[in-house]
């Protein structure tokens, strides 16, 4: 055997070689750079946040892999969506709309700049429309954009868009993160085609990518020479941390100033920080409404009674509470009241009544046979399915809820949980009975949502097709989007909002909500607006 | 040898296409239609004619059978193809995230390898005593801990509590430290076992006790002869590992936040982003057959005696 002198020694030797190995390994060059360029951007006034995934191509004109919110600090819209919807000039002063609504005319601010250092004006934001149109199909999920007509510069500051015909929610989709805003010059490649790639990111926004690296981190920097109010912090870190649970841990150690987002850590986790006292929290105001559609077109849920019925037949408010933790609100109507022409839609609201519910199916004719717990009508069980997408907990939870609280008034509910894509396809194609929904929220709501409830091959239309009013429905959500008149259209908005929710078949769950964490030497955090900007603007840092 | 070398080699052919067969029939038995996943991950709401010709596109409106056959026909040229979601080439994709690959990997591999062997063959030599109670428990702990949990609670305890190491992202050698050791914790539990059973065997074998007749120093006949021919399944056993590490890294990577491909290849899976898969499919596959083939190589070498073998049976 070994003897001890000797053991010893080379128990001493591995561990010393493990060392070495790990400080080897760890030890390039361009590590060693790394570390010092952090310590010394540490100290300056900095916030870093976690973000799941990698900022992406900084191409204002394209989608994947590209992030909304990065998209949103470099480059800045001709409009600009305020709180309860409000529209405000931003790289347009002001704008006039023609009496038929087909002609825009927008004055733009004369004091913009690029950070190339050239200057912004009506020929390079005719150059950013023309390089959209040249990808119009790719786009035309929005709106305004496949009804362009004609782009034209009218004087150096003043821009003309032409449509094909009346679209009033124009201003509102002008104020979206991508397509519509704007690159600098130097930042177009030769051919002009921005849908390949950009040169460089060349914005006007308040931002400004200093410092990236794919997978890992981004840095942006205040742009000193911003027109607008300059950002009281110097520098924004992203870092790309993909899962939830080290986004929190990582908070915790003091790596992060702040996690923002939808979904972007758990609500127990949520919960655990905000007890702890040592940090910041808030929630957002309402973004979207988490709805519950049932399909008209099944048999079961053809008749109002029934829909009604299963509407009064759980309890919203402890369910919600329950699932979510007050991470979201009780939902009474189908869209949330701080979108543009939502506040004031007159629906009959529906409380948690057990018997009124029993007695709504029974008078549809679904009765409980003596000794079953399973309501029929001739002889036939009523079964429906719900749809969930398995990969959001807070979904599945409520189905399950549901599963209970129906089973109770005679009920069987089974759930079902599929992918995502899954979830859309089988809606689109109507083979489901109930399914959650959520709309898009701001800027887009709440004309997308009428849109798409009106559109061939989206699921709505089909889905509610045992509605009495669907004609007029249509043809109300068809006239709402060509009106001038506001009034009229305040008028239209309520009727559609109001008569898709009496209707039952799009049932309100809840708002959903953004969520914030950050520490305490952070102050002036406000949720944007538009539910796909970053939150940076006024954040500050307290010395 | 140079034949056998080029036997192996040969037979990666084979089971390449077997790995390209398999991953392509899976991912079209999926319901998921990759142009949806794309729009879905945009946020968009597509209509159906933007739908199909996102399809048109990818390539996706025309027969399976052309579709694997275009698909085995780049490959052939090394070529993967463009990347649904980035629109870059996926080879471009993968090698650029590599060196973060290939670093944890072989940190974790030599982590595993220096700690399991002293404890291993101390286990061995020193059956029932103390050594040997601590690798039966590094064992039963390292193979039942998922590892997304270890890196979890070494997160907590190293880095939140105790301060130690960074919770995440790269930089420095203590970034390293956490997710390699998490990586590397799985094979300690097996290496150390492995080791500690041939050792163990070996004891029993005549040539140790010819050795001790012939009166050789106890150090020398473990140090040079039992370790060196009871190592030799552990050799067999990381070779066979690599391939699992670079797989395994996948969510080491993720809880790390470490900017690799297997985290790049989870973003793949969830978009449907086909030509990704594939190619990492592929890659992973050539890594095991390799790793293995190059193991075999290096047993040769420690232990003459499987070649000779090989030549005394023809």
């Amino acid at each position: 055997m070994i003897n001890p002198k000797n053991k010893k020694r080379f128990i001493l030797m591995s561990v010393m070689v493990l060392i070495l190995t790990i400080a080897l390994l760890g030890c390039s060059s361009e590590s060693a750079e790394n570390e010092k360029s952090e310590s010394a951007s540490e100290s300056d006034n900095m916030i870093t946040f976690a973000w799941p995934r990698d900022i992406g191509e900084m191409n204002p004109h394209i989608y994947n892999p590209s992030q909304l919110f990065a998209q949103s600090m470099v480059y800045e819209s001709l409009v600009s969506y305020q709180d309860g919807g409000e529209l405000k000039p931003h790289l347009a002063e002001s704008w006039e709309i023609s009496e038929d609504g087909k002609e825009y005319l927008f004055h733009l601010r004369q004091d913009v700049k690029f950070t190339d250092g050239s200057s912004f004006n009506a020929e390079i934001v005719k150059k950013n429309f023309d390089a959209i149109l040249t990808n119009v199909d790719v786009h035309s999920w929005l709106g305004f954009i496949s009804k362009i007509a004609k782009t034209e510069v009218i004087d150096e500051y003043t821009f003309k868009l032409t449509l094909t015909e009346a679209y009033y929610p124009t201003i509102q989709e002008l104020a979206v993160v991508r397509p519509v805003r704007f690159l600098g010059e130097a930042g177009f490649p030769q051919d002009g085609d921005t849908s390949k790639g950009v040169e460089k990111p060349v914005g006007t926004g308040p931002w400004v990518l200093e410092e990236y690296k794919v997978d890992e981190f981004a840095v942006f920097k205040r742009n000193e020479e911003y027109w607008g109010e300059l950002p009281s912090v110097e520098r924004i870190k992203v870092k790309v941390i993909p899962d939830a649970e080290t986004r929190v841990l990582a908070f915790e150690k003091g790596e992060l100033d702040l996690i923002y987002g939808e979904g972007v850590i758990s609500i127990d986790s949520f919960k655990q920080l905000e007890a702890t006292d040592s940090y910041e929290t808030s929630i957002s105001e309402p973004v979207a409404t988490r709805q519950l559609v049932m399909n008209t077109n099944k048999e079961q849920l053809s008749d109002l009674r029934v829909r009604q019925a299963l509407h009064y037949g759980f309890n919203k408010q402890a369910m919600v509470e329950g699932v979510t933790s007050g991470m979201e609100e009780k939902a009474d109507y189908i869209l949330p009241t701080n979108l543009p022409y939502t506040s004031n839609v007159e629906v009959t609201t529906i409380d948690y009544n057990i018997e009124k519910a029993k007695q709504l199916l029974d008078e549809a004719g679904w009765k409980l046979p003596k000794g079953k717990n399973i309501r029929e009508k001739d002889g036939k069980p009523f079964e429906v399915e719900l749809m969930y997408n398995s990969a959001e907990s807070i979904q599945k939870t409520m189905a399950e809820t549901l599963q209970s609280e129906w089973a109770g008034l005679g009920v069987k509910l089974n759930i079902v949980g599929v992918e995502l894509t899954t979830q859309v396809e089988r809606f689109k194609a109507n083979e489901f009975d109930v399914n959650f929904f959520s709309n898009y929220g701001a800027p887009y709501d709440p004309h997308t949502f009428v849109n798409i409830v009106a559109t061939e091959g989206f699921g709505f239309k089909e889905a509610i097709s045992a509605y009495p009013n669907k004609e007029e429905l249509l043809n109300q959500i068809a006239k709402v989007k060509q009106t001038t008149n506001e009034t009229e259209r305040q008028e239209l908005y309520t009727e559609i909002l109001g008569s898709l929710q009496e209707q039952g078949a799009i049932v309100p769950i809840s708002y959903i909500k953004k969520i914030a964490v950050y520490q305490k030497n952070i102050s002036n955090f406000i949720f944007p607006a538009n539910r796909d900007e970053h939150p940076f603007t006024g954040i500050s840092i307290n010395e | 040898m140079g034949i056998y070398v080029l036997k192996r080699i040969i037979t990666i052919v084979p089971v390449f296409l077997l790995a390209s067969l398999l991953t392509f029939g899976m991912i079209n038995l999926s319901p998921v239609d990759p142009a949806e996943a794309y729009f879905a991950a945009a946020h968009i709401q597509a209509t159906d004619e933007m739908l199909e010709q996102k399809r048109h596109e990818f390539g996706l409106d025309q027969p399976l059978l052309i579709q694997y056959v275009n698909a085995l026909i780049k490959i052939g040229q090394l070529d993967f193809g463009i990347s649904y979601v980035t629109n870059k080439p996926v080879w471009e994709e993968i090698y650029s995230r590599m060196p973060a690959t290939i670093q944890l990997t072989i940190g974790s591999l030599l982590i595993a390898v220096l700690v399991s062997v002293p404890i291993g063959f101390l286990a061995g030599i020193k059956k029932n005593s103390g050594i040997d109670h601590f690798s039966r428990f590094l064992s039963f702990i390292g193979a039942s801990i998922p590892s997304f949990w270890l890196g979890y609670l070494f997160m907590f305890f190293f880095s939140v509590k105790l301060d130690l190491f960074p919770v995440e992202g790269t930089g420095t050698w203590k970034h390293l430290v956490l997710p390699s050791v998490t990586l590397a914790f799985p094979l300690i539990a097996l290496y150390t076992r492995l080791l500690r059973a041939s050792i163990l065997e070996n004891l029993q074998e005549p040539y140790v006790l010819f050795a001790r007749t012939r009166g050789l120093r106890e150090k020398i006949i473990m140090g040079k002869h039992v370790l060196r021919i009871a190592i030799s399944p552990l050799i067999t056993g990381i070779g066979m590992n690599v391939g699992n590490l670079l797989t395994g890294a996948i969510i080491v990577e993720a809880v790390f936040s470490w900017p690799g491909f297997g985290r790049y290849f989870i973003d793949a899976i969830f978009n449907r982003d086909i030509p990704v898969i594939q190619g990492y499919v592929l890659l992973a596959a050539g890594v095991f057959l390799i790793s293995n083939l190059i193991v075999d190589l290096i047993q040769m070498y420690i232990d003459p005696r499987i070649s000779r073998k090989g030549r005394q049976y023809k």
